[in-house]
Order: structure tokens, then sequence, then C-alpha cells
């Protein structure tokens, strides 16, 4: 005996019988079938099937052939597990089965054929087991999974807007918006209401939507479809067209839910019924034939009906965002109605929302910036200096506020043709320079000029602006020059007359020789006791006359008169022969770091015999500033021309037409004055255009609904380009490439 | 400025001066003119244009564009190299049918500028 007692016992095998008993008692439900080709009928369960499904073994028979097919409800993947039966495998399948005490569970079942001689009839043993805590587990899994990834890309998508919104100078802002959410929608579309709908994918920064307007009369393309639609309605009078109106009697038109929407007596959104009927002019008639329009065109589909959410700004509903859920959802039931009866998908509904939410104060945050920007423009615009183009002489301006916002300060100056052959010049300088400055400098050039247009002698015009300007309360003291410019035709001499008040006196440079023009003094404008006195001098020739104001040469480490001293020395110096070189010197000599505003006006009689001979030695670089105004181009480009002539440059012609591409831009997309300036690099001739708005240039690639927008590719044909922030705006420069000097093929059309 | 003359089967319109920014508010006006007569040919005669730039090309050529839709042509004669440049460049060149043969009348409306060859690049065909 080698085995021991209590080892013995632990290997007895279990007998058969205690097998029988243990699968009879166990809480596992299991059971025995026939083959699988006699529909796998029940032979034996045990009680926990028994227990489990609520039928023993005659129960279940009395069910026909497969008896356990009858007892599952669902089964997900039936089909290869009964390719599994028939070959005779294993198989192991989860399908819900109905319980006894009707609640539905998730059961595994195990089934496997049983050993079995040859010949004898094959038998399946299975075993179930409940998986429906797992089951319900998972599928919560599943569905939180899905309602998290349903919710992020909702959130990508208002984030993508967001970003969208940011730039809404992108002229198809909107349209991409529209395009993200087609996302999840099968159609969506912005409409703005600018004195009646239309349909929008971008918006005029520059002019944007009013929200105003209840006329809806825009041109929409009539389409069959419109028709079509109609088909329910019954043509009760033969002659009824397909307008609204004739209808109207028949078929009383329905509330006008959109105009609601637009007015905000509802805050919607509004489901718009398209078969229904609206007056023609009305928001919903007029949404509803455009929408017909444009989804057929999109997409092929007649729409029934569409979901509609305000883009309300926040003091009016600016437009309308339209989704078309499609139509398929949409029960027959519901009728044109202000909310809607069937639930359909939330998320959209509040994603849609979301968005027509952030458009409508992105676009209203641009409504508003450009209203405030229009004002501040227009009345800036208003009080800039002017020059007006002058027959017979050579005249330069220059301004530059010290203000770092503002484009006006105190200082200014007039050029005024007061008649053929006559010229009015004033220069003046208000006290300080900030905005009231800028304010009483405005007042003050107007009296001016009433004046100057009216009588011609210096000292008169000044006494009168002295009497009005008493009475004025003008807030700052001010001085100024008045100058007459009177042409003689004999001599081709200017007769020139000057007053000044309290002003520095201008310089007449002649021949190198400089000489202040310092008579006719007198008080600050408004404080004159005593009649003001009149100077007189001649112009010949080759004459320069220098206005200017303090600001160019004063410093605070200098006295007045060290630099009155300076400025006739360093004008004694200049040998430019055109206006805008000469201060071009001064600027570059004296203009170094000025600490106020700074105006300067250079007149010279031009030389036509002594400037074609003569080349000036003066710094190769000119500036101009321009009023932004499409006169100004023209400006810009003969002073392009006069410049390449006065350097000697051949390329005028690609120069001329860089410039005007530029300031052109400058002009409709740009802020406040433009600055143009001008240098010879020696390889070619460099061209700066500045204004004050900050956005980088429109480089469009010709989008045909942007006049101009080839412009900055004729630029870039002729030239290198490029910009950087200047101040608190921008500039672009571009350097002419040399132009070929054998040209490869003279004609521009090949054949 | 801007003239339009016509025939039974062609509209020339004379254009003199500067075609740029500052003239574009006639744009329009003149665009409608042009299409409302509906004639087959329409002459856009640049004899006496002084200098065109991008906006002036984008009249020009919704000018030709318009007469192509109604099956129509439109010549351009007395261009110079500046302006067939500018036309190049908004690729616009085949809208139009160059008269290279017209001789234009002399004029003192020039503005001095010496013409000068500007880059031009192959057309695709």
């Amino acid at each position: 005996m080698t085995d021991l007692p209590h080892h013995s016992s632990i290997a007895a095998p279990v007998s058969g019988e205690q097998l029988a008993v243990a699968i009879t008692t166990t809480t596992v439900p299991a059971f025995v079938t026939g083959p699988w080709e006699t529909g796998m009928p029940v032979i034996w369960v045990n009680d926990a099937f028994e227990r489990l499904v609520g039928v023993g073994v005659d129960g279940l028979r009395m069910l026909g052939p497969h008896p356990l097919l009858a007892l599952v409800e669902d089964d997900p993947n039936r089909a290869a597990a009964q390719a599994d039966l028939a070959a005779g495998r294993s198989m192991r399948r989860i399908v819900s089965a109905r319980k006894r005490d009707g609640g539905v569970s998730w059961l595994q079942v195990d089934v496997t054929p049983m050993a079995h001689a040859e010949g004898e009839e094959v038998r399946w043993v299975g075993i179930t087991t409940d998986v429906s805590e797992y089951v319900d587990q998972q599928a919560a899994q599943l569905a939180s999974l899905e309602v998290e990834r349903r919710q992020r890309a909702d959130l990508d998508l208002i984030a993508q807007t967001t970003e969208l919104l940011g730039d809404l100078e992108y002229p198809y802002a909107l349209r991409d918006i529209a395009d993200l959410l087609r996302s999840i929608v099968p159609w969506s579309s912005f409409y703005l209401n600018d004195d009646g709908l239309q349909h929008a994918e971008g918006v005029d920064v520059a002019s944007p939507p009013s929200g105003r307007g209840r006329r809806h009369t825009r041109y929409v393309p009539e389409t069959w479809h419109t028709d079509d639609l109609n088909g329910d309605v019954p043509p009760q009078e033969p002659a009824g067209g397909t307008d609204g109106s004739a209808r109207t009697p028949e078929t009383s038109p329905s509330v006008d839910h959109v105009q609601e929407l637009l007015d905000g007596v509802v805050d919607g959104p509004v489901r718009l019924d398209l078969s229904g009927s609206y007056g023609p002019h009305s928001a919903s008639g007029w949404l509803r034939r455009d929408l017909v329009h444009r989804v057929v065109e999109e997409s092929g589909v007649v729409p029934r009906s569409v979901v509609v959410h305000a883009v309300a700004g926040r003091r009016r509903v600016l437009g309308l965002l339209v989704t078309w859920h499609g139509d398929a959802a949409r029960g027959p039931g519901s009728a044109d109605v202000g909310g809607w009866s069937e639930p359909g998908p939330e998320h959209i509904f509040t994603v849609v929302e979301v968005v027509a939410r952030r458009a409508g104060t992105a676009i209203d945050n641009a409504r508003l910036y450009a209203r405030e920007h229009r004002l501040a423009e227009a009345l800036q615009r208003a009080m800039l200096p002017e020059q007006a183009d002058v027959s017979g002489l050579d005249v330069w301006t220059y301004y530059a506020p010290n203000a770092e916002h503002a484009q006006v300060g105190g200082d200014w100056y007039d050029v005024l043709q007061i008649t053929d052959g006559t010229v009015g010049l004033v220069i003046g300088d208000v006290v300080g320079h900030d905005v009231e400055a800028a304010a009483a400098m405005g007042q003050l050039r107007s009296v001016v000029r009433a004046y100057a247009y009216e009588l011609t002698t210096p000292g008169t015009v000044l006494d009168r602006v002295d009497q009005l300007v008493a009475g004025m309360r003008v807030p700052r003291p001010a001085s100024m020059v008045y100058a007459t410019l009177r042409h003689v035709a004999d001599d081709d001499s200017w007769s020139v007359e000057y007053t000044r008040a309290g002003h520095l006196p201008p310089l007449l440079l002649r021949d190198g020789d400089v000489r202040q023009l310092s008579g006719a003094g007198g008080s600050l404008v408004g404080f004159g006791n005593t009649t003001r006195t009149t100077g007189r001098e001649v112009l010949h020739r080759g004459d320069i006359l220098l206005f200017y104001t303090d600001g160019l040469i004063e410093r605070r480490d200098r006295s007045l008169k060290v630099g009155l001293d300076t400025l006739v020395e360093m004008s004694a110096r200049i040998t430019a022969r055109d206006a805008a070189g000469v201060g071009e010197e001064l600027l570059s000599r004296l203009a170094d770091s000025p600490e106020d505003d700074v105006a300067i006006v250079v007149v010279r009689v031009p030389d036509p015999v002594q400037d074609a001979q003569v080349t000036a030695l003066s710094p190769r670089s000119r500036r101009w500033l321009l009023p932004s105004e499409p006169a100004s181009i023209g400006r810009a480009r003969h002073a392009v021309l006069r410049t390449c002539q006065a350097w000697g440059l051949s390329e005028s012609a690609a120069a001329e037409l860089v410039v005007s591409e530029l300031v052109a831009n400058g002009v409709l997309h740009g802020w406040g004055n433009i600055a143009l300036r001008l240098f010879d690099t020696g390889d070619g001739l460099r061209i700066e255009v500045e204004d004050a708005n900050p956005a980088p240039p429109v480089a469009t690639d010709g989008h045909p609904n942007r006049v101009g927008g080839f412009g900055m590719q004729i630029v870039e044909r002729l030239a290198d380009w490029g910009w950087r922030p200047a101040g608190s705006g921008k500039l672009v420069w571009a350097k002419l490439r040399p132009q070929p000097t054998e040209p490869e093929s003279s004609a521009p059309l090949p054949g | 400025m801007i003239e339009i003359a016509t025939s039974s089967t062609t509209t020339t319109l004379v254009i003199a001066g500067d075609l740029d920014l500052a003239e574009r508010d006639q744009f329009p006006e003149i665009a409608a003119r042009v299409v409302g007569l509906r004639r087959q040919l329409l002459v856009i005669d640049m004899c006496g244009v002084t200098f065109m730039d991008s906006t002036g090309a984008a009249f020009l050529i919704s000018l030709a564009d318009s007469g192509r839709k109604r099956g129509g042509a439109t010549v351009l004669r007395g261009a110079d190299e500046r302006d067939l440049f500018v036309l190049e460049v908004c690729g616009a060149l085949d809208l139009f049918r160059i008269d290279h043969d017209h001789q234009c009348e002399p004029s003192d409306t020039s503005t001095g500028a010496t013409p000068v060859q500007l880059p031009q690049r192959p057309r695709p065909s």
C-alpha cells in the first residue's frame, strides 16, 4: 500500500450520478437539446433554466420546432452562430430573452456538441449566463462615449466658428461657417437684413448690415419647383399666377413668423413651412422663394420646411441662420407653427443657436466698430489740412501731428486757389496738441478760409478774423501767417502779400540767400487791438517760400532763437530744385525728433530753363501726405513721375502703375491720410505707402466680387513687395525690379 | 471721359484720360448703357487713355464679359503696352480682340512718360 488514506479520498472520482445531481442543482441554467437537423428540440433542462424562462421541457415542446429560438427576443449575430451549429461546432452568442417576470435580460449562451458514438444522434449541452449587467454597462458606456464624442464635435464646430468670426474681413466667413454646420444638418445658410433680407456669404465690414428694413424685395430667380411645391394648393382661380398676391384671397396668408423673428417679437427659432403661402414682400415669403431656389440648386431636393434662428445683435436682429434638417423626420401633421412638435436632435438646435448668437455678436461688433470708426474718420478728415492743386507753382506740404492716435493736432495749413492766378496760403498753430486744440484749429481754419475767398489783402483778412474770433470764444490762442501769391504775367513773377499773427517769419530762399519775412507782425489771432498790416515781396523763377510751424525748430535743449538761426543756416544749403526735395532736405536735417506737431508748406516758382540743366545733390528720397480720396491716386502718380524725371530713373511707367495700385488700396481699404514715400535705392525705386489701418494689405487672388483684386498681382509682377506694422497702422513697400534692357518679346500676345 | 457711339452692329466706347479708382463712380452707368444697346460688337478705343490700373481693367473686363455672355465680341484698340500688361495680369487678354494695327490720332494728352517695356508672361494657350 503506497497510497495514503487521505490521499485516496481526494482522488476518488465523482460518479456519473453525482455529476447529474450537480448539473441539475447548480444555479447556472443548463439544457440539453437534440440535433440541429431536427430543430434542436429541448430534451432536458435543469431547475435554474426552468426558473429563468418559466417553462420546463413540456412547455418548450409546445413551442414547436426551434423552441429555443422562440425564447429569443433579439439576436445580434444569429447568422454566424447558426453556421457554427450547422457545422457541428460549439458556439457562443449573446441574445436577449424575455424573462418570466416579463423583463428582458441578456444571456450568453454556450452550446457544445456532446461526445457521441458513431451513428448516434448528436446532442448538445447548453449553458446560459445572465450578462445583462455587462451589456447594459457596455451600452451605457458606448452611449456616454457617443454623447461625449458628439459634444466634442459640437464644441469643435463652435470653436472653428469662433475662429472664422474672428476674421470678418474674410469675404466668405459666413459661407464657411454655414459649410461647417452642414456637417450636422443637410443644408444651412446665413441671411442678413440690410434694408431687406439677402443671402450672405460674408460681412462687408466697411458697411455691416443695419438689421433694418421690412420690405424684402431683392431679386430671386424663380424656379419651377416653386410651382411644384404649391401643388397641394388647388388653383382655385384659373387666372391666378404663382405669386402670393394672387393667392391671398383664397388661402389666407400664414403668419409671418420670420418677420416676427427679425423684429425680435419672438426669440425663435421658428419653423418655416415652405409650402405655406406668404405675402410676396414679407420676410417669410421672400425667404421661402430664396430658399426653395437655393436648396434645389445646391442639393436637388425640394425642402418642405426649415428652421430659422435669429442672428441677433445687441439691439436688433441683424439676420437669420437658416437650417434645413431634411424632411424625413418631419411628421405629416406638423403645420406651420411657431414652435415645432417633433423633438429632433436637441444638440443640433443648441449648436445652431450658439453659432447664430456668436455670429450676431461678431457682426454687431463689426457694425459698432465701423460706425465709431466712420464717425472719427469723418471728423478727422473734415479737419485735416488740404492742398489745392495750384497751377504754375510747385507746392509741397507736410503735416505730422504729434498725437499718437489722432491724425489731427493743433497745427494746420491751407493752400487755396482763390481765383485764377491767385493763391492763398495759411499756416497756423493752435496752442496745445490735443483734441481741443484740433477742434479750435478746425474753427479757425473755416473762419480764415471764409474771409480769404471774400477779401484779398492779407491784413484785411486777418482783421476780420480777429473780430470774429474775439466773439467766438475759441478756447485756445493761436498764431498764423496768411499770404497771397498773385501771378504777374508780364515777367512771370509772383507778387506776395503776407501778414503775421504772432507766428514765426516765413523764409524766402533765393540763390543760396535766406531772408526772413519778418514784416507785418502782430499779436496772436483774436488779440489784435491794432489794425493788421500787410508785407510785400516779389518771387522770381527759382525762388522758394518756406512756411513752417515752431514744431520744426523747437527743441527743449535750445531756444527758439537758436532754432530759427539753425533753420536759416540749413535753408541756405538747400540745393533741391523741386518743392518736395526742399522739404525733404529740411526734414532730414531738422525734424529729427519733433516734440510738437509739425506743418510745413514749401512753394517754389519753377524755373523751366535752369531746372532742366542742374542736377541737385539733395537726398534721393521724397515724401507726400495725401488725403484718403480717389483724386489722391492721380496726384501720387504725378508725384512719382516728377520724381523719376528729377532722378533720371527710366522705370517711371512701372513705378506709376505700382504707386497707383498701392495708393488705390490705401484709399479703398486704408484709414486716414496716406503717406507716400519714394527712395532711390540705386538698385531700383522703392515705394512706401503708409496708412493708419493696421490690417495687412488685401492680397485677394482675384475674387470676382472685389473690384481691384488684381492690384497686388500687378505689384507682384513689377516689384518685390511686403508690409510691416508702422505706428498705429501699416506700411506697404514695393521695390521695383530693374527692367530688362533687352525686352525678350515685344509682342504681348503670341501669334 | 467716356463717350458712347453706336451703329447698327457696333457700340464704340471712346475713353480718354485716366482710368482708375477716381473714375469708378461712372462705371456702372456706362456698363448698363453698353449692355442696354445690345450690339454684337463692342469697340473700346483707348487712344486717349493716359493711364489704366487694375480698377480700370476690371471695368473693361466687366464690359467684355457681359458682351461675351450674349455672344458678342469686344475689340480693344489703341491700348499701349502697359494697358495690355495690366489686362494680362488680370488674366483677361483672351476676352478681347486686340487691334494692333490701329493708328491713334496724335493727341497731346500723353503723360510725358516714356513708353517702357514691361515684362510679359507667355499666355497659357
